[in-house]
């Protein structure tokens, strides 16, 4: 049976600061608070780096510190004695809404937050823990531009379930007929919205300028009037000054008047004199992750749902300004008999080195019974392939692992196969630095299982996510 | 008045009559050798010169159509094969010569580039890219380089039947097979008008339209005139000008034609009389009764969209001949009305009954052969007279310098009934290859008509190199 035991004075004191010092050097933290805890494995597969059995994992505050074997651990640790197991990276779901409700919502709509939706305590995530998901990314619902997606922890504490508020950007693009449009319009509103501000820039420097100009002229007038003044003959001399400060006067105002368009500029002007920062106008938040990718912050990667390999080719034609735009791949498929056309542009697909993921299927060529394991051939022509469920039903989230199994059977590589339910889809989900493998200063979400992760017959005994295990099997069996 | 209203308000100089001397015209152009290029008016790199075509362009060209010339050159060269210009005559063995998807020489001493794709289209026949006049199922959207599905079945069989160019909605658009690029020709090249004795009160209020429109016409003259002496002159009102009036204006003024569906020879009349009337160019489409006012038709430069296989019987009611005609391709064409040909089903499948529809379309221009068309005439009625009625025909419907690089290429006689499409071309690009898809592969794989079926026939779309996933290696190997 699963044992969790503090074990007093396992190791010798001497130990324990070697491996403070080997570990937690690099946190750059003193060890004296931390919270250790230690699992011993029957068998542990990084995902990442090598696998070790039986190995060891030693957690430190939540994130993993050592993997290996024979590693050693303070004396406070919990250890976690899992010997009969096989322990892998949290299995992460990139596009789901489970437990949300669907609507309508077409247009852009980039200032829309999936994770906004979601009330933790409303979903039953049990469902995604009992499959040995750790992470889901929630997308937001929706035609066009629809939103922006989060990843949230399937479990642990509140505090520590939002894992990334913005993931990616949801573009759909399944019905090119009108989602092309929306798109190429949206990229356009976006680079009208930057030439706005750019405009009330410039007018902004303009006005600046001519302000100082007319100082330096009121100066200088005044330095002549100066001069002047004590040169007597009063009677010439005063309109002289008058007339010239009038004719700048009118003309300062002008260059800043006609764009004084941004409505910004005026109440700025009657709250303070003059603002010595530029304040640039306000713009369309729906825009903003398109406007962001445009000015060159590429933080918010494209997620661009495909129907057909026809789509990919609508995409590419309304990016094609933008090639440099991260993005990644939904080859999702509309028909109910599992057919897709998808092998046209697996070539295309292979040459860009795209992120792409997939539903974990094995379809069949239009109006043939060719079988075409779309994963391993998109591996091959050198695509990362991440895999989701195809649909949000637990039944699907259970069969993860099974229909993995199938596509291993089918040609795809053992490793890229758990690569794509873990590491690659922590990467389309762009949480790579956290999760998707256990390596040092990831976060200790593991899942562990009664066997091989790809025999259909291993089951999840016990889920850790942040160091603590939030799940166990009731009937587990050893 | 109607003469001297064509002139004014037509601006074109295609009047009633001339169509058959641009017939004429045109088939005496060939283009043989390659013109110096001219600088293009976009700053762009030079393209090669215009189709050396004597007649005038039916529908002025649109600049904003031309497709934007790519970054990087590409060659694309077609040699070995009988080349069938249809506007120039038959060249046995010319090559020719695309140069970023149009066509830049076309002879026999023509030297390839060294980076030119090159097929090899020895013992086959090429003809220009077919153009559908009409089409249904192959674009989708109301921008068909928005919409289109460019994988889909309906796209590869039209493709398959030799079809490169058709009418889509509001659009002329290519067959871009695998690619959403340079795919629209032109939009809206054809206004379409009830004008039926059936209802004749739509008549009327098309006749008022039209009333109205060359009254503000005149109106728009006269101002031109007055405004050059005259500074004060007042700009008359056009902001009533909207929805179907803007249409009828564009017919008006030369700048689309009118497409009127008229089968019997009293609608026929009808639409010869608006043509007469209005100096406007028609294209009717249907006219199974056009055999017996073919002359009629001829005089007011009325154009006509037939199907040879179209079969009506005559009606008794009437003292004049009336019902279809197998001839009546041939007869319009005697006359010297510009015909294009279309089968009765305007979409292609797999179903139904065979070659009724465009997966059959040469088919239809060799029924009107029967009928006592020459085999030359039928080719261009479904080539670059149809082209001409969608006035698209400075880019496509013929294998002309300058042209589009659109072919479709046959192991035989575009219209013998045993002739398969082996290759088609679009943009230069090869977007049917028979030996590559699923559909004819398995049929004379070796273009020997008397060959026996393969033994292994069973299509695989992704090429005899591919073997299928690999099986699992505790299972013996049977092989597939």
């Amino acid at each position: 049976m699963l044992k969790r035991m503090r074990e007093p004075n396992f190791t010798v004191c001497a130990a324990w600061g070697i491996a403070v010092l080997a570990a937690g050097a690099a946190a750059g933290q003193s060890g004296g608070d931390e919270r250790f805890v230690v699992v011993r494995a029957g068998r542990v597969i990084t995902v990442g780096g090598e696998e070790y059995a039986p190995g060891m994992i030693v957690i430190a505050d939540g994130k993993v510190r050592l993997v290996g074997q024979n590693l050693e651990y303070p004396d406070g640790a919990t250890v976690i004695d899992a010997r009969g197991q096989t322990v892998i990276p949290g299995m992460i779901h990139v596009r789901t809404r489970f437990g949300l409700p669907s609507y309508n919502r077409p247009g852009v709509r980039g200032d829309l937050k999936a994770l906004d939706e979601v009330v933790i305590s409303q979903i039953e995530f049990e469902e995604l823990l009992e499959a040995g998901f750790t992470a889901a990314c929630y997308y937001p619902f929706g035609d066009g531009i629809a939103g922006v997606a989060g990843v949230l922890r399937t479990g642990g504490s509140e505090s520590a379930r939002r894992v990334k508020d913005a993931a990616y950007l949801r573009v759909d693009m399944t019905d090119p007929a009108s989602d092309k449009g929306t798109l190429r319009n949206a990229l356009k509103k976006a680079q009208e919205e930057i030439d706005k501000v750019e405009k009330a820039r410039q007018e902004w420097e303009k006005k600046q300028k001519a302000e100082a100009e007319k100082k330096q002229q009121e100066e200088q007038q005044k330095k002549e009037g100066e001069e002047q003044k004590p040169g007597d003959k009063p009677s010439p001399s005063p309109p002289k000054p008058e007339e010239k400060p009038q004719p700048p006067k009118p003309s300062a105002p002008k260059p800043g008047d006609p764009g004084a368009a941004p409505p910004v500029e005026a109440p700025k002007e009657g709250d303070k004199k003059e603002p010595e920062q530029f304040v640039p106008p306000a713009m369309d938040p729906a825009h903003m992750p398109l406007i962001d990718l445009i000015q060159k912050k590429y933080d918010l990667p494209l997620f661009i749902e495909l129907d057909q390999a026809s789509d990919y080719l609508h995409a590419e034609d309304v990016l094609k300004p933008h090639t440099e735009f991260p993005r990644v791949y939904w080859l999702g498929a509309r028909l109910p008999n599992r057919a897709s056309d998808y092998d046209y542009v697996v070539k295309a697909l292979g040459e860009k080195k795209a992120l792409v993921v997939v539903p974990p299927a094995i379809f069949y060529l239009p109006l043939t019974v060719e079988q075409y394991n779309l994963a391993a051939e998109l591996t091959k022509a050198g695509c990362k392939v991440a895999c989701a469920p195809w649909w949000d039903a637990p039944l699907e989230f259970d069969r993860m692992r099974s229909r993995l199994a199938d596509l291993v059977r089918a040609g795809l590589s053992r490793a890229d196969a758990l690569k794509s339910v873990t590491a690659h889809a922590a990467e389309a989900a762009g949480v790579a630095d956290r999760l998707g493998t256990i390596e040092k200063d990831r976060d200790a979400d593991l899942v562990f299982l009664s066997g091989d992760p790809l025999d259909p017959r291993s089951e999840v005994t016990q889920v850790m996510i942040g160091g603590e295990i939030v799940y166990e099997r009731k009937d587990g069996r050893e | 008045m109607s003469v001297r209203q064509q002139r004014l308000l037509s601006g074109s100089p295609w009047v009633s009559g001339v169509a058959a001397v641009c017939v004429a015209l045109l088939t005496a152009a060939p283009a043989f050798s390659q013109p110096p290029p001219r600088p293009r008016p976009g700053g762009g790199p030079p393209r090669s010169a215009p189709p050396a075509s004597n007649a005038p362009a039916e529908n002025e060209p649109k600049k904003d159509d031309e497709p934007v010339e790519p970054e990087k050159e590409f060659f694309f060269a077609v040699k070995g094969g009988i080349v069938h210009t249809v506007s120039g005559g038959d060249l046995p063995g010319a090559t020719i010569l695309c140069r970023n998807g149009r066509i830049q020489a076309i002879g026999t001493g023509v030297e390839i580039p060294k980076d030119a794709e090159v097929l090899d289209a020895t013992g086959h026949h090429v003809y220009p890219g077919l153009v559908a006049f009409r089409a249904t199922g192959f674009h989708s959207g109301s921008d068909p380089s928005d919409g289109t599905d460019v994988y889909s079945l309906n796209m590869a069989l039209a493709l398959a039947a030799g079809i490169t160019t058709c009418m889509s909605g509001d659009t002329v658009a290519k067959l871009t097979f695998g690619s959403v690029e340079d795919m629209i020709v032109r939009k809206e090249p054809l206004v379409n008008l009830n004008y039926s004795t059936r209802s004749p009160d739509a008549r009327r209020r098309l006749r008022e339209s039209l009333d109205k429109l060359v009254d503000h016409l005149r109106k728009v003259e006269a101002y031109e005139r007055e405004s050059a002496t005259n500074k004060n002159a007042v700009k008359p009102d056009d902001k009533w000008i909207r929805g179907e009036a803007e249409k009828h204006l564009k017919l008006l003024k030369g700048e689309a034609s009118a497409e009127i569906s008229a089968d019997r020879a009293h609608d026929l009349y009808q639409a010869c009389e608006l043509a007469d009337r209005y100096g406007i160019r028609i294209v009717v489409r249907g006219a199974y009764e056009g055999w017996t006012m073919a002359p009629r038709l001829a005089r007011s430069g009325v154009s006509a969209v037939v199907t040879p296989r179209a079969r009506v019987d005559l009606d008794e009611r009437y003292v004049r001949p009336t019902g279809s005609s197998i001839e009546n391709a041939a007869i319009l064409h005697n006359y010297g009305v510009r015909t294009a040909i279309l089968p009765p089903g305007l979409s292609v499948s797999t179903w139904g009954v065979v070659g009724e529809d465009l997966t059959h379309f040469n088919m239809e221009a060799a029924f009107a052969v029967r009928g006592g068309l020459p085999q030359e005439e039928a080719i261009r009625g479904i080539t670059i007279d149809a082209a001409r009625l969608l006035g698209v025909d400075h880019r496509v419907g013929s294998i002309e310098v300058g042209k589009d690089a659109d072919f479709c290429i046959t192991d035989g006689d575009l219209l013998h009934y045993m002739t398969l499409v082996r290759w088609t071309v679009v943009n230069a690009r090869v977007a049917y290859d028979k030996q590559k898809d699923t559909l004819f592969d398995h049929i004379r794989p070796e273009g020997d008509r008397n060959a026996p079926p393969p033994n292994d026939y069973w299509p695989r779309r992704l090429g005899s190199d591919w073997e299928g996933p690999p099986l699992p290696e505790s299972r013996p190997q049977t092989g597939r």
